[in-house]
C-alpha cells in the first residue's frame, strides 16, 4: 500500500498496528533494554509518520520503517546514558516447566541468548536477514555498506553462532 | 545442529507479549494530533518522547475565593525566606505517628476504590499536600486536618514527621525520588500571605511559593513548566486553564524511578489472568524472592529496590476473597502488621507486567474521611490576612506507575540470576486481582497503593 501523506488519524493507528510489534522485538534485541527499546520504537513510528511523504515505495513499507528503526537504535546505542549500562550478564531464561512448545524451549532460548549477546554489527545483520526478511542488498542499502561487507558479516556472525554453514544458505 | 531458519518463529513465540505499551501508543497519537493542529505553522519537528518511569504522581489542591483584582505579575514569595532550624521529634512520638499515617493511607484507598477498576493513589503525595495546607488552617478546619491526617496528632508534630520521611526518601541512593511542592497565588490587592505560613512551608516542605497573574494565559505555561521541570520532563501539562475564581494552587509532585535490587527475568511468558469479568491473556514476569508474607487472608512478597530504602509489595488475597473485600477489611494497623510478619523464605513470583495511569478528584473521599469544612466554610486565617473567603475547590490527584522487569529505563542492568522455577519452596502466581504498594522500608508506610483488577486495562 502506498501513501503520499499520512494526515488522518487512522493512518497513525495503522502504522502502530502494522509495525509496533515487530519493531518492539527488533529494538529490544538490538538494544537489550526494554525502556530504551520502547523509546526507540516510539521515535521510529513518529518519524515514519512525519516523513511518510518521502517514502517512494521502492521497498516495502516494512523495510522502509525498519531502516528508520535501525538508524534510531544506532543513535541510542551511542548515547552516553546507554553506554553507562552494563549488558555483559544479561541473558534470557527459559522459565517454564510446562511441556516444551515448538519454538519455546531451552534450545530456542540458547539460540536467542547467543544472538542477543553477539557484537552489535553481527547481531544487526542476523536480525535484519532472518527476522525482518531483508535481502543482503537491502541490508547493504540500509546500513550504507557494500553487499560484500554484509555477506562477510553474516558469515562471520554464523561462525560465532557455531551454525552449520552448509545448511543455512544466504 | 542449530538453524536460523526458524528464527522468526522463535522470536515471535518467545516475545509474543512484547509490544509498544498502550501509554506509549497513546503518546504517539497525541503527538500526531498536536502536529496536525499546528501543521500550517513553521515549527521545529524534533520528536521528544516522554520517559518511561516507575511512578509519578501529582497532587493539586485548588483553592478558590470570591476575590479577583489582579495587580501584579509573578512574584517569588519565598525570596529571602530560608529554612530555619526545626525541632526534632523524639523516637517514641515519631513511632506513634506511623500507625495514624498508615491508617490515613489505607482509609483513603478504601474511599477511592471503584468496582472492577485498577486504582492507584499516592497517600504520601496527598498527605504532604494536605499537610502544607493544614499549616494555613485554624479553628475547626485545622482540627479536621489533624483528625484526618494523624488521628488528632498535632500539625507541628506531623510537619516534622513528614519532613523526616521526605528527607529519607530524597536521600534514597538506589534511585531517583523527587518530592517537589509549590504554591501559586493569584496576585490581588487583598491577598497578603502570612510570613509565618511561608516560613513553615520553607522549614518542613521546601515549598516554592509564587504570586502570579492568573488572568494572563501564559501563567498556565509557567505553572506547567514548573511541574515539567520537577518531574524531569515527564509531565507536560498539569493544568489547562485557570478558573476565574481560583485563588491558589498547591501542587505536590512525587517522581520515583526505582531500580530493582534484583531484576525480574527478561523472558516473559504469556499466561491467563482471571478478572471478575472473564479471563485475559497477559505477560508474566518471574523472579525468585526472599521475603514472603502471609496470613489467613492473603499471601505476598516484598521486593526491594536498590538502595534498600524502598520496596515493592505484592499482596494476593486467598482464593474466594476479592481484592476489594480484602481492602475493606484492612486497617493501617493490620497493613503494618502484615508487612512486619515477613519471613525470609524463598518464594517464586509470577507477576503480570503492568502500567496504570489514574486520576481522581479526591474531594468526596476526603469529605468521607472527615475533611469537610476546608471545602466550603474554611478558616484559613493562618494562611493569609482577610482569609475568610478562601476554601479548597479541588484536590486533584494524578498517578502513573509502570512495573516492569528492570524497574526503570535508566537502571543499570544487573545480572539476571539463573533461577529455576522449581527451586523456591513457595510459588506465588498473581493471576487474579491483587493489591500492591511501594513502601518505605524503615516505617513500612505506603508511598503508593493500588489494586490491579485487570493488568491489560
Amino acid at each position: 500500500m502506498f501513501y503520499n501523506n499520512l494526515n488522518e488519524k487512522n493512518d497513525i493507528d495503522r502504522l502502530i498496528e502494522d509495525h509496533s510489534q515487530h519493531l518492539s522485538r527488533l529494538c529490544y534485541i538490538l538494544l537489550k533494554d526494554y525502556h530504551f527499546a520502547q523509546d526507540a520504537v516510539q521515535e521510529t513510528i513518529y518519524k515514519a509518520y512525519l516523513k511518510y511523504g518521502s517514502f517512494k515505495g521502492k521497498s516495502s513499507e516494512k523495510t522502509w520503517i525498519t531502516s528508520i528503526a535501525i538508524n534510531i537504535c544506532k543513535n541510542y546505542a551511542r548515547k552516553a546514558s546507554y553506554s553507562e549500562l552494563s549488558f555483559d550478564c544479561v541473558t534470557l531464561e527459559y522459565i517454564s516447566n510446562d511441556a516444551a512448545e515448538e519454538y519455546i524451549n531451552s534450545e530456542s532460548i540458547d539460540l536467542l541468548n547467543l544472538i542477543y549477546n553477539l557484537p552489535y554489527i553481527y547481531k544487526q545483520v542476523i536480525i535484519l536477514h532472518y527476522y525482518e526478511d531483508m535481502t543482503v542488498r537491502e541490508i547493504a542499502k540500509v546500513l550504507k555498506q557494500k553487499e560484500n561487507t554484509i555477506s562477510v558479516r553474516l558469515k562471520r556472525a554464523k561462525e560465532m553462532l557455531k551454525l552449520d554453514l552448509e545448511e543455512d544458505k544466504l | 545442529m542449530r538453524s536460523l531458519d526458524n528464527l522468526k518463529n522463535i522470536i515471535d513465540s518467545n516475545f509474543e507479549g512484547m509490544d509498544l505499551s498502550d501509554i506509549a501508543k497513546k503518546s504517539i497519537k497525541e503527538k500526531t494530533v498536536q502536529k496536525r493542529s499546528i501543521q500550517k505553522r513553521i515549527i521545529r519537528t524534533t520528536a521528544t518522547f516522554s520517559s518511561v518511569f516507575a511512578v509519578l504522581v501529582a497532587c493539586i489542591l485548588v483553592i478558590n475565593s470570591f476575590w479577583g483584582t489582579v495587580v501584579t505579575n509573578a512574584q517569588d514569595l519565598m525570596e529571602g525566606i530560608k529554612p530555619g532550624d526545626i525541632k526534632s521529634l523524639d523516637k517514641q512520638k515519631e513511632e506513634a505517628l506511623i500507625t495514624p499515617v498508615a491508617d490515613f493511607s489505607v482509609r483513603l484507598l478504601k474511599e477511592t476504590l471503584v468496582s472492577d477498576k485498577n486504582v492507584l493513589i499516592s497517600p504520601a503525595s496527598i498527605y504532604l499536600g494536605l499537610g502544607m495546607t493544614a499549616n494555613g488552617a485554624n479553628g475547626t478546619t485545622l482540627e479536621e486536618f489533624e483528625n484526618v491526617l494523624g488521628m488528632g496528632a498535632n500539625i507541628s508534630d506531623l510537619n516534622v514527621f513528614y519532613k523526616n520521611l521526605t528527607d529519607r526518601l530524597t536521600n534514597h541512593k538506589g534511585g531517583n525520588v523527587t518530592v517537589a511542592n509549590s504554591i501559586w497565588y493569584r496576585s490581588t490587592d487583598e491577598l497578603n500571605v502570612k510570613n509565618d505560613f511561608l516560613q513553615k512551608n520553607a522549614d518542613y516542605y521546601g515549598a516554592s511559593a509564587y504570586k502570579a497573574n492568573f488572568d494572563d494565559p501564559s501563567t498556565v505555561d509557567v505553572i506547567n513548566n514548573w511541574v515539567r521541570k520537577k518531574t524531569n520532563g515527564s509531565v507536560d501539562k498539569i493544568i489547562n486553564e485557570i478558573h476565574p475564581n481560583s485563588q491558589m494552587f498547591l501542587i505536590n509532585t512525587l517522581y520515583f524511578e526505582g531500580k530493582w535490587l534484583k531484576d525480574f527475568t527478561t523472558s516473559k511468558r504469556e499466561g491467563i489472568f482471571h478478572t471478575s469479568n472473564g479471563d485475559v491473556k497477559t505477560s508474566f514476569m518471574y523472579s525468585s524472592e526472599s521475603f514472603y508474607i502471609n496470613n489467613k487472608y492473603a499471601q505476598g512478597f516484598i521486593k526491594p529496590y536498590k538502595g534498600d530504602q524502598l520496596s515493592f509489595v505484592g499482596i494476593l488475597p486467598e482464593e474466594g476473597i476479592s481484592a476489594e473485600k480484602y481492602i475493606e477489611g484492612l486497617t493501617g494497623e493490620s497493613f503494618l502488621e502484615f508487612l512486619n510478619s515477613r519471613e525470609h523464605t524463598s518464594v517464586g513470583v509470577f507477576l503480570p507486567k503492568f502500567e496504570t495511569e489514574y486520576e481522581i478528584s479526591l474531594n468526596d473521599s476526603l469529605n468521607k474521611l472527615g475533611l469537610v469544612e476546608a471545602f466550603h466554610d474554611a478558616d484559613f486565617s493562618n494562611m493569609a490576612d482577610n482569609p475568610t473567603r478562601l476554601y479548597i475547590e479541588n484536590v486533584f490527584h494524578k498517578v502513573y506507575i509502570q512495573v516492569s522487569e528492570r524497574g526503570t529505563r535508566a537502571g543499570a542492568v544487573s545480572k539476571v540470576e539463573n533461577v529455576k522455577r522449581s527451586s523456591p519452596s513457595i510459588d506465588l502466581t498473581f493471576n487474579r486481582p491483587f493489591i500492591y504498594a511501594i513502601i518505605d522500608n524503615e516505617t513500612n508506610l505506603p508511598l503508593f497503593m493500588g489494586i490491579i483488577q485487570n493488568p491489560k486495562n
